[in-house]
């Protein structure tokens, strides 16, 4: 069991694009650490970076304080499952399995012995014999986790290694994911574009935009504290919008709104020019025609759970995301909308 | 009703063309065989020996060229050796080169007291017999080996290897444990494409091999009908014909199988790891260099020599330099004639296969009926023969229909032995285009037929194109399909620059050699561009 610590890497593309720009990053002992961000973030980039498939131009990375930066990933002892699961057609279930133990000269008994028992962890009890191409994604996928974890990995690494399921096989295996590490002891890095995987499994999220880190939190930090207004955005759409500070009130001319200072979560240095973030749980949506509502009409509704989730657009064309319980709302429908205690962030 | 009857059409029509073009002319070489048995006159002949000389020629040489090519592909795309990007264009020359070309360049180099062999006043080498047919046809199909290896190793995903890194294994063991393995179905139709195209293979061994009686069944088809020999030469040469036309259609359907099997079940994924050669660099990368130098300058030079001199065993100096071998050749009237009747004959077989191979392509690819495989095999079986073959079916064909003597005669066998050029550049990129493609169109209004040659057909135009081009390039220097067609008044270019140094006039045989390989490479430079701006539609 070990932990990761990534000192100010900085990774550069030959095209001279930077993949990677000062990252810090810490993952503890038995930490499940979730990597996240828009496309093109550099979260993948990041991972391979860990594996060592990417040297970084700049920067440390180490493993129990023993520095790996230069050290291939063949002799990292790490264990790793792709996006494409990447389990080897020519070779039967046992061989990919017990692949790392052979590379390690484990004797053929013990290789015997810890292949059964990684084959019942994942739940392929006595497919040892089959070919990969006989299996379903979801098996061939349970193959690639046992071959990445038989050898007792210090770090193990998911480039995205659900997302090639279907729902609902991809639910239950994330289930299976989540005992299996913490059973085990495993520190794991898994990188996903899925937000609500990110949130639901891991002890704490990393999001990457642009290269840099924004946030490193735990789910419920990052839901109601993001720190920025791009993440606020991406982990929980939330809509930004301009906003001035005049005396003790914070209003928004777009929308006509405004309110006590108290009542705004303000993030950062105070300042007079602010940039506001309203996550969908700050928006109340109200009949038309209510006092210090904003006028707003429905864009879209979807069926979530027992309740709608809706876009409104107001007359200054700003979108929010908002929860409606009770009737459904009709597109086009004229509401009116409040927001509380939105969060505001010096510009 | 009406739009599934106009598909039935086009599929008689094309199916009609290719029983005509392709299979008559086979049929011919099986039926005559069959009227008589020639087998003790061939024995009486040295059928033995010439069949143990194409076998040993052919598997050494096709074993030669998969070591080779396969070596020479897992050093340009796997590994972090210098220069790669120029090297492949070195060492994918003498693909650009015809084989019987190639061997009159070497054939200036290490002929008995020739070239090299008269520089260092000791024979080095001599060129003539089974080690240098050998070695020139491991030169002329290592690039297809490279070509075929080389695409399989693009094409698989990159995380399989990725995947025995960060389990342990280092740059020896993935290459062993997982690469290879992988590559095994790449490395076996490589192997049968190889094999099929050296034991065909008649320019080599007739300039190599029989100047030291050393005969293959290539080389003895064209003694038998040049050479009254025998008393029915047709005859004898349709039975070792049907000899290797079983040989080719086991190659084909094995190739066929391999790839079935294989199936697309591997896809892209990122960028391929490359292998860190560490201390092994700079000898690989000189190695490499060294070889991609030989095989590209090597021929050139041994021709420009040669072609540059006067006559025969003048020394190169500076006074005895001319040019006067170009113009002697391109002023005799025989060559004049040879380059206007291929240049007619390219052309009009790049248009037939242009157009031929197209629709075939389209057709089997692009619809799920009854027969396409056949179709698709068929079009593909003279890939698998050697040229001679198609020559003797042309020729008995031509006795029968009154065209022999014509070009005609030489055009029909040129659009039987390329059109699958065509098929084949066309099918690539055709069948990744996932369904919804035509189906988009059928849902818009358009009728199958329609669908099909808006949508698919379209996109292939291109892949089309560069597939003519590469007809015009291949058959503008052919010498094995004409050889035995050629009549007073329609003699090929091949053919001509074969007779002059049959005839023994080097020099100019070496001047028109030296302007067929650059012309070649300057063609097919331009056209090795164009099948990457085909369309390429991914599912």
């Amino acid at each position: 069991m070990s932990f990761i610590d990534l000192r100010d890497v900085t990774v550069t593309f030959p095209d001279g694009t930077v993949g990677l720009d000062g990252v810090d990053l810490d993952v503890r002992e038995q930490e499940f650490v979730a990597l996240i961000g828009p496309s093109g973030s550099g979260k993948t980039t990041l991972l391979r970076t860990i594996a060592g498939f990417v040297q970084p131009s700049e920067g440390q990375v180490r493993i129990d304080a023993r520095d790996l930066t230069h050290v291939p990933p063949e002799k990292r002892g790490m264990g790793m499952v792709f996006q494409q699961h990447a389990v080897w057609p020519h070779m039967s279930v046992a061989g990919n399995v017990e692949y790392p133990l052979k590379r390690a000269g484990v004797e053929k008994r013990e290789r015997a012995e810890r292949v059964e028992r990684a084959l019942r962890l994942v739940g392929l009890d006595g497919f040892g014999a089959r070919k990969p191409a006989s299996l379903s994604g979801g098996q061939r996928q349970r193959v690639a986790l046992a071959r990445a974890i038989i050898a007792d990995p210090s770090v193990l690494l998911l480039d995205e290694a659900l997302s090639a399921l279907d729902e609902p096989l991809r639910d239950s295996l994330r289930r299976e994911l989540v005992s299996l590490t913490r059973r085990e002891g495993l520190t794991t890095v898994h990188v996903t574009h899925d937000r609500s995987e990110a949130l639901s499994i891991a002890d704490r999220v990393v999001v990457l935009i642009d290269a840099r880190v924004q946030q490193v939190a735990d789910p419920a930090t990052l839901v109601r504290y993001p720190a920025s207004p791009e993440v606020a955005a991406f982990i929980a759409d939330a809509a930004l919008l301009d906003a001035v500070r005049e005396g003790d009130r914070i209003s928004c001319p777009s929308l006509g709104l405004s309110w006590p200072v108290s009542e705004v979560q303000v993030v950062g240095a105070p300042s007079n020019t602010l940039r506001l973030a309203v996550l969908p749980t700050a928006v109340e949506v109200l009949p038309a025609g209510t006092p210090d509502a904003a006028a707003a009409t429905v864009a879209s509704v979807l069926y979530d759970a027992g309740n709608f989730s809706v876009t409104l657009e107001t007359e200054s064309g700003d979108r929010f995301r908002a929860t409606v319980t009770g009737a459904r709302p009709e597109i086009g429908e004229a509401v009116g909308l409040r927001i509380h205690r939105p969060l505001a962030y010096p510009v | 009703m009406r739009l599934f009857t106009s598909l039935s059409l086009v599929r008689v029509g094309v199916w009609l063309i290719v029983l005509g073009l392709f299979v008559t002319p086979l049929a011919l070489v099986v039926g005559l065989a069959f009227g008589g048995n020639q087998i003790p006159v061939l024995l009486d002949q040295g059928l033995g020996t010439a069949v143990w000389n194409s076998l040993y020629t052919t598997l050494l040489s096709a074993v030669g060229a998969v070591v080779v090519g396969t070596a020479i592909a897992l050093v340009l795309d796997r590994t972090d050796a210098r220069g790669t990007g120029i090297l492949r264009l070195f060492l994918l020359s003498p693909l650009l080169i015809p084989p019987f070309i190639g061997a009159i360049a070497w054939l200036q180099l290490f002929g008995p007291n020739q070239g090299l062999n008269r520089f260092f006043g000791t024979e080095l080498w001599d060129i003539y017999g089974a080690d240098g047919v050998t070695l020139l046809l491991i030169l002329h199909s290592y690039p297809i080996v490279y070509v075929v290896v080389g695409s399989a190793l693009r094409s698989m995903p990159s995380d399989l290897e990725q995947a025995a890194r960060i389990s342990g294994a280092g740059t020896g063991t993935v290459l062993r444990t997982v690469t290879l393995p992988l590559l095994r179905p790449a490395l076996l139709s490589a192997f049968t494409l190889t094999a099929v195209a050296n034991l065909a293979d008649f320019g080599i061994p007739a300039l190599l091999g029989s100047p030291a009686r050393f005969e293959t069944l290539a080389t003895m088809i064209y003694r038998f009908m040049e050479s009254g020999t025998v008393a029915n030469p047709l005859q004898t040469v349709s039975t070792i014909g049907v000899v290797l036309l079983f040989l080719g259609i086991g190659a084909v359907i094995a190739d066929h199988l391999v790839a079935l099997r294989s199936g697309s079940q591997l896809q892209e994924t990122g960028e391929a790891l490359r292998f860190r050669l560490g201390a092994a660099r700079w000898p690989v990368t000189l190695v490499t260099w060294v070889v991609g130098l030989a095989v590209t300058l090597g021929p050139i030079a041994g021709l420009a020599y040669r072609a540059l001199l006067p006559a025969p065993g003048i020394p190169l100096t500076w006074e005895t330099v001319t040019l006067q071998n170009f113009e002697r050749s391109l002023a005799n009237p025989r060559v004049v004639e040879g380059f206007t009747n291929s240049v007619t004959l390219a052309l009009s077989a790049a248009v037939i296969c242009g157009v031929l191979g197209w629709l075939i392509g389209v057709l089997v690819t692009r619809t799920r009926l009854a027969g396409n495989t056949a179709l698709t095999l068929t079009v593909l079986l003279p890939t698998a023969l050697p040229g001679l073959i198609i020559g003797v079916g042309w020729l008995i064909l031509g006795r029968y229909t009154g065209i022999y003597n014509t070009m005609w005669v030489i055009l029909g066998a040129y659009v039987c032995a390329f059109t699958a050029m065509v098929v084949q550049a066309v099918r690539a990129p055709l069948q990744g285009t996932p369904l919804a493609v035509e189906e988009a169109a059928r849902i818009s209004g358009a009728g199958r037929v329609r669908s099909l040659f808006d949508t698919t057909g379209a996109m292939a135009i291109p892949a089309a194109f560069s597939g003519a081009v590469l007809v015009a390039v291949t058959a503008v220097r052919e010498l094995t399909v004409s050889i035995l067609l050629i009549a007073p008044g329609t003699t090929t270019l091949g053919v001509q620059v074969f007779n002059l140094q049959q005839a023994g006039n080097y020099n100019q045989a070496s001047a028109l050699s030296l302007m067929f390989a650059l012309v070649g490479v300057v063609a097919l430079a331009l056209t090795v561009r164009s099948p990457k701006s085909a369309p390429k539609v991914r599912s």
